[in-house]
């Protein structure tokens, strides 16, 4: 009986393990998703209290409801583009890379995230994953927990100077002889030229030389606001259009489920609903890869998409057409875009004209 | 500022996890498409739920337990029954074989067979190695609930498979 359960232990870990297609997870619109769910549960809640309220102030005769402001509800605001005409703007930038990184612009409050994917081994299932991150000067990083309390302990240890600066590693042992070549997520944290710290997250990092090749990511980064280039520009906002968020992601993994080298998205707000444009090179064996616009329908999501300079652009949003309302639809807001193809050369900083 | 420790935290937890939730999924629904729908769920609730989140003491298995709650739940609409019915989407799974095809499809046919709750209550005990207690406590049931799962699982496995050919150990399920 033991033997029989060692083996249904091991093969469902075979099964779980086996290769699968590209992931069609989506992070960031999973978060999107739940704040969407987090706002209505808001405005229901508000509601409900609205209702009571009245009720009790039918029954004891106190000052009507209206005379109560209730706090608002905690809306997503985001950050103003940190420039008038790019919206992608980093305060440090990778410079060295080992062979087949790509490098992710991804949104998070206050700016964006950088991500840097290689490529999945051979045999191997994850694929090594970097994050940069920089933090604002004259804040030192908590060695502590960052995701909950009671979490495990982590440790700092020192490591060799990254360009003659203070460095250590941050880990989940107490010793660097794993890090971060063995088990578990190991940061490098080092001070920068102008004072403040910054971060390399490493996870699926494979080989000994793996501590030697963070230090090496480490000394290649760049801390300076950078404006990236993109591959399309918008033109004439509409009045009531507002900048939400953008990512730029690259790499197999762009565009997950797809077989795209890179994506760009872009979202705006316009009367509380946002409109979401993703633009990526066009797939010739996708289905109706012609000139011209299409409907179709994604994850339950209606979207309309245009094809231009080898690229694809396709619109859509959680609200439908009704998001569309003040620009006349999804085709006309897809008329405010002009992409600038595949050739990184052409892209732009001017982004929001 | 709290909300923005949400996105961060969010964010970083949901990127590394991803993975490992997916393969879970896959093991729960035996398709990779489905198991990303799955994911993608779950990943959307933990975003709601993130204060809780953040004050238990193991958000991986909470993070679990989501997922797999959000199997079974999906398991019970109409929609999803009507899903089960359907064959199997084929052409879209590009990936290369498992080391062990024959073994590994023979086992991912049989756990489809599987009624939800009992695939559910062994991969949660053989795949994630928990006890009774803790398996109970993920799917929000007595631990008598979990050991008759078990054992009519076990049984039903051992059918399904007993005429897969006998390795060289001698050993079948």
């Amino acid at each position: 009986m033991s033997d029989q359960i060692d083996e249904l232990t091991r093969e469902l870990s075979d099964l779980a393990a086996s290769p699968a297609p590209v992931s069609g997870v989506d992070v960031a619109m999973a978060a999107r998703n739940g704040r969407v769910r987090l706002r209505r549960r808001r405005a229901t809640a508000l509601g409900a209290v609205a209702v009571v309220a009245a009720v009790a102030a039918a029954v004891t005769q106190l000052p009507s409801v209206g005379d109560r402001s209730p706090a608002p509800a905690g809306t997503h605001v985001s950050a103003p583009p940190a420039s008038a005409t790019d919206p992608l703007v980093v305060n440090a930038s990778f410079g060295w890379l080992p062979a087949g990184f790509a490098v992710n612009y991804l949104p998070a409050r206050g700016g964006i995230r950088q991500r840097a994917d290689g490529r999945i081994p051979q045999g191997g299932l994850m694929g090594p994953i970097v994050w940069l991150t920089t933090y604002p000067k004259g804040t030192t990083p908590p060695l502590g927990d960052r995701w909950y309390s009671g979490g495990p302990r982590k440790y700092r240890i020192d490591a060799p100077p990254v360009d003659g600066r203070p460095a250590y590693w941050v880990g989940m042992t107490p010793t660097s002889s794993q890090a971060p070549g063995g088990s578990g997520d190991w940061d490098l944290r080092w001070q920068t030229a102008d004072g403040r710290w910054a971060e390399l997250e490493a996870s699926y990092m494979p080989g000994s030389s793996a501590q030697q090749t963070l230090h090496r990511i480490a000394e290649g980064v760049v801390v300076a606001r950078k404006e990236i280039p993109l591959p399309f520009w918008v033109s004439a906002l509409p009045k009531g259009f507002a900048f939400e968020q953008v990512d730029l992601a690259q790499g197999p993994q762009a565009m997950r489920g797809t077989r795209v080298p890179w994506a760009a998205r872009i979202f705006f707000k316009v009367d509380g609903m946002s409109i979401g444009t993703t633009i990526q090179p066009d797939q010739p064996e996708s289905a109706g890869s012609k000139p011209g616009s299409t409907d179709s329908t994604v994850r339950g999501a209606a979207q309309t998409c245009v094809r231009e300079q080898g690229l694809q652009l396709c619109t859509s949003a959680m609200q439908g057409v009704d998001a569309y309302r003040a620009v006349g639809g999804p085709k006309a807001w897809l008329k405010h875009f002009t992409p600038l193809g595949t050739d990184r050369d052409k892209w732009t900083t001017h982004v929001l004209g | 500022m709290a909300e923005q420790g949400r996105e961060t935290e969010f964010a970083e937890f949901a990127e590394s996890r991803a993975d490992w939730l997916r393969r879970v999924a896959y093991l729960l629904c035996s398709d990779w498409h489905r198991a990303d729908d799955l994911v993608q769920e779950t990943l959307t609730k933990l975003y709601v739920h993130w204060p809780r989140m953040r004050r238990v003491d193991n958000p991986d298995g909470y993070a679990r337990t989501v997922l797999v709650n959000t199997f079974l739940a999906e398991q019970r609409s109409p929609w999803q029954r009507w899903r089960a019915r359907q064959p199997e989407r084929t052409g879209t799974e590009s990936a290369a074989p498992p080391a062990d095809p024959e073994s590994a499809l023979d086992l991912r046919r049989a756990l489809a067979a599987l009624p939800p709750r009992q695939r559910a209550t062994l991969v949660l005990r053989y795949y994630h190695d928990l006890t009774v207690e803790q398996t109970a406590d993920a799917l929000g049931c007595s631990s008598g609930n979990v050991k008759s799962q078990t054992s009519r699982g076990l049984q039903t496995l051992r059918r399904l498979l007993g005429t897969r050919s006998i390795t060289p150990a001698g050993r079948t399920l």
